[in-house]
């Protein structure tokens, strides 16, 4: 009974934070859409909003490179949010580098590295196009020998990780959470198992990152990648990576802002970060980067978690209410651990058919596809892709319900 | 795959006016190439009609939407060919409204939608009420029978008109019993309005009036219909028929150009217009209005009444 009246509360509390949390997203002010893609672009809250303007409209100069109060408040915003963002995955603010999105800073290590001395990486069959298809070019060059893990029952056994690390493997490189299913990955138990075989890991966290905590130095992560639209903020990412390894990697584009001194045939580069930041920055997707880590930081990581599992159960037991309904990944019987994402079809039905009729008849935003994870796909036996309802923090069961209702009525048409 | 064949049509026309319909034909374009081709459509489109067709049909009539989802393709065909049959329909209406004032061809008496008053007259009464006519003079146009008979038949028509052509046949059987036959028992006018809206209508009237300055009023009032679908040719043809009759050839083309045939022509139309006459070809017996096309025993059980009375 104590834990009925606990889990009660906890419900009651966490409904009432997300009611509040959805009075700082404008969107919800100005359309009645049910914006279940946020595994692709999140929505923004006003503190973000608020922090981009402000840099348009008091401070709209350049970071490190004027000595006007202009520059140096450009300077020490975008400082703060190298910090804030830092902090927010457990890093140094030296240790984060500023990419145009994910897939830059995970092609930035995989194109990077050295693999002279070893040769193999070992990845999984289930990772995003991002991660996948550099490393298959590498492999293709020759470059690399890749190593890709088949997943059993949905997911990836940790066994079989076991088996495949050993001491010619140079990188692991995988994600923390999948972008199909949401099976979130024990990064801590892998990463100590590639460290124990001196090989270096990789870390896709864009799916990850937004949704639980992810503590970079605790967790013995090597290279982190995620992107700051799938968290809150504006559109870009940032690689997180321990300085020693920065240090050693060659900057993957050069130009302005990464040098200490130019000669006509030669140039000492600064230290990382700034040697991989080549140009000008786009300082208010920076600013707007901090402004949500700190908001995602108040309400707490933990909290989002445990938000996101009540989801999660709520989705999951509407999907499975509905006729004609397969939901694809290892379900929750496996023991695995899920973020609230779920991708599923309706018998007979295509997926992008059941995307246009949920927004026409409920205004339900979700995506449709293989998700830029065809081999994933093909492995839950779904090659024509699937629907993918992927929640956030402001989502609510109600949405969840009036979702179920649209999907019953389109099955009913199937 | 079939909804983009529809969908090319219609947002390739949209995309002539808008360019937000652009990439929508260009996917629809794409999609009927890659079927002419003989390769699935691959952008999408049809499943994205199909769902929004079916998620509107949910919304309104739930029962009717796995109907319209499993058949959709078989309604999608029907629709196509329905399409297409109703468009080739339309341009050859098209086409006879303007070749020929009527969207049913030359010879047709049918309603034609383009032209609903079913005179095409522009800027004629649209009163569409017999009763609210007000008779037409006998003065003017070309007659047959005695200025003084009791019974007097006004006929409003126009050369280029083909109701007015079609009742041609009954006209002269009426002239038959009762003119010629008849003793002379009626008097018959033939006056002229033309319809605007087809070519050289006008001068068609024209060459009738300046025919009857010659005398030769009612021959050219029968070259006029026989030659009706020939109009196009303009005035060369008025000209031609003109010589057939032997009429004299600078006096006729001088009039047609003429003040006074124009004002002649004018006078009649201006007469027309304010009676209300509203479609051609009208008839008034003793006043009394028979509007469209009728039947030589519709008119003809009108007239005999007329005589009826008065004697």
């Amino acid at each position: 009974v104590r834990k009925k009246w606990n889990l009660l509360v906890f419900v009651v509390i966490t409904l009432l934070d997300a009611k509040k949390i959805r009075s700082d997203f404008p969107f919800f002010e100005k359309t009645k859409v049910i914006y279940f893609d946020n595994a692709c672009m999140t929505l923004r809250p006003m503190q973000v909003i608020e922090a981009v303007t402000e840099y348009y409209e008091e401070f709209p100069g350049c970071a490190g490179r004027s000595a006007h109060r202009v520059a140096r408040r450009t300077e020490e915003k975008t400082q703060n949010a190298r910090e804030s963002v830092a902090s927010f995955v457990g890093a140094k603010s030296s240790q984060l580098v500023w990419t145009k999105n994910a897939t830059e800073g995970l092609n930035l290590v995989c194109d990077s590295l050295d693999y002279s001395k070893r040769k193999t990486v070992v990845t999984t069959e289930l990772e995003h196009h991002s991660l996948l298809l550099p490393l298959q070019r590498l492999h293709n060059e020759g470059k690399i020998n890749l190593k890709v893990l088949k997943a059993e029952a949905g997911a990836v056994p940790f066994e079989a990780w076991e088996k495949a690390i050993d001491s010619t493997t140079r990188l692991v490189a995988t994600n923390n959470a999948n972008n199909t299913t949401g099976l979130k990955t024990d990064v801590k138990r892998l990463a100590k198992l590639a460290g124990d075989n001196g090989a270096l890991t990789l870390i896709d966290g864009a799916q990850g990152v937004p949704h639980f905590k992810t503590d970079f130095s605790r967790d013995g992560i090597d290279f982190l990648a995620f992107s700051s639209h799938k968290m809150l903020g504006s559109g870009m990412g940032a690689l997180v990576a321990r300085e020693e390894l920065l240090e050693e990697l060659p900057p993957f584009m050069v130009g302005g802002g990464t040098i200490e001194e130019v000669k006509l045939w030669e140039a000492k580069f600064l230290k990382p970060p700034q040697k991989f930041e080549a140009g000008l920055q786009h300082y208010e997707s920076i600013i707007g980067f901090g402004a949500a880590a700190e908001y995602l930081k108040k309400i707490g990581m933990d909290s989002v978690e445990e938000y996101e599992k009540m989801l999660r159960r709520e989705l999951l037991s509407a999907l499975l209410s509905v006729p004609k309904i397969e939901a694809y990944g290892p379900g929750e019987s496996s023991g695995e651990k899920f973020g609230a994402l779920a991708s599923f079809n309706i018998k007979n039905a295509k997926p992008q058919e059941v995307g246009v009729m949920l927004d026409e008849l409920a205004q339900v935003a979700v995506r449709t596809g293989a998700f830029c994870a065809h081999p994933a796909m093909q492995a839950y036996g779904a090659p024509q892709g699937a629907v993918r309802a992927s929640l956030y923090i402001y989502n609510t069961p109600e949405e969840i319900r009036v979702f179920k209702e649209a999907l019953e009525k389109i099955a009913g048409a199937y | 795959m079939v909804a983009c064949i529809i969908a090319l049509v219609v947002f390739g026309i949209l995309s002539l006016f808008s360019a937000k319909y652009r990439p929508i034909a260009k996917e629809a374009f794409d999609c009927v190439f890659r079927m002419v081709t003989l390769r699935p459509c691959t952008t999408g489109l049809d499943d994205r009609i199909k769902a929004k067709l079916v998620a509107k049909t949910l919304s309104f009539a739930p029962k009717f939407a796995p109907l319209l989802n499993k058949h959709f393709k078989t309604i999608s065909w029907i629709f196509v060919l329905v399409f297409f049959a109703s468009t080739m329909v339309l341009s050859v209406g098209v086409y006879n409204w303007l070749a020929y004032g009527n969207c049913n061809g030359p010879d047709s008496g049918e309603f034609c939608i383009l032209n609903p008053s079913q005179t095409g007259a522009q800027g004629y009464s649209r009163v569409g009420n017999p009763s609210q006519l007000k008779p037409v003079s006998a003065i003017g146009g070309i007659s047959l029978g005695p200025a003084n008979a009791s019974v007097t038949v006004v006929e409003v028509g126009c050369y280029s008109c083909p109701y007015t052509k079609k009742i041609e046949p009954g006209v002269k059987q009426l002239l038959a019993k009762y003119v010629s036959a008849g003793g002379g028992s009626i008097r018959f006018v033939f006056k002229v309005m033309p319809v605007p809206s087809h070519p050289y209508s006008r001068e068609a009237a024209l060459s009738s009036i300046c025919a009857a300055k010659q005398n030769k009023g009612w021959e050219m009032h029968e070259f006029l219909f026989r030659n009706q679908t020939q109009f196009r040719e303009g005035m060369p043809l008025f000209y031609s028929l003109s010589d057939e009759l032997g009429l004299y050839k600078q006096k006729f083309q001088l009039c047609i150009s003429s003040p006074e045939a124009n004002a002649e022509l004018d006078s009649m139309i201006q007469e027309g217009k304010n009676s209300g006459i509203y479609a051609t070809p009208t008839f008034f017996v003793n006043g009394e209005p028979l509007v469209g096309q009728k039947t030589f025993e519709q008119i003809d059980s009108v007239v005999s009444k007329a005589l009826a009375k008065v004697q």
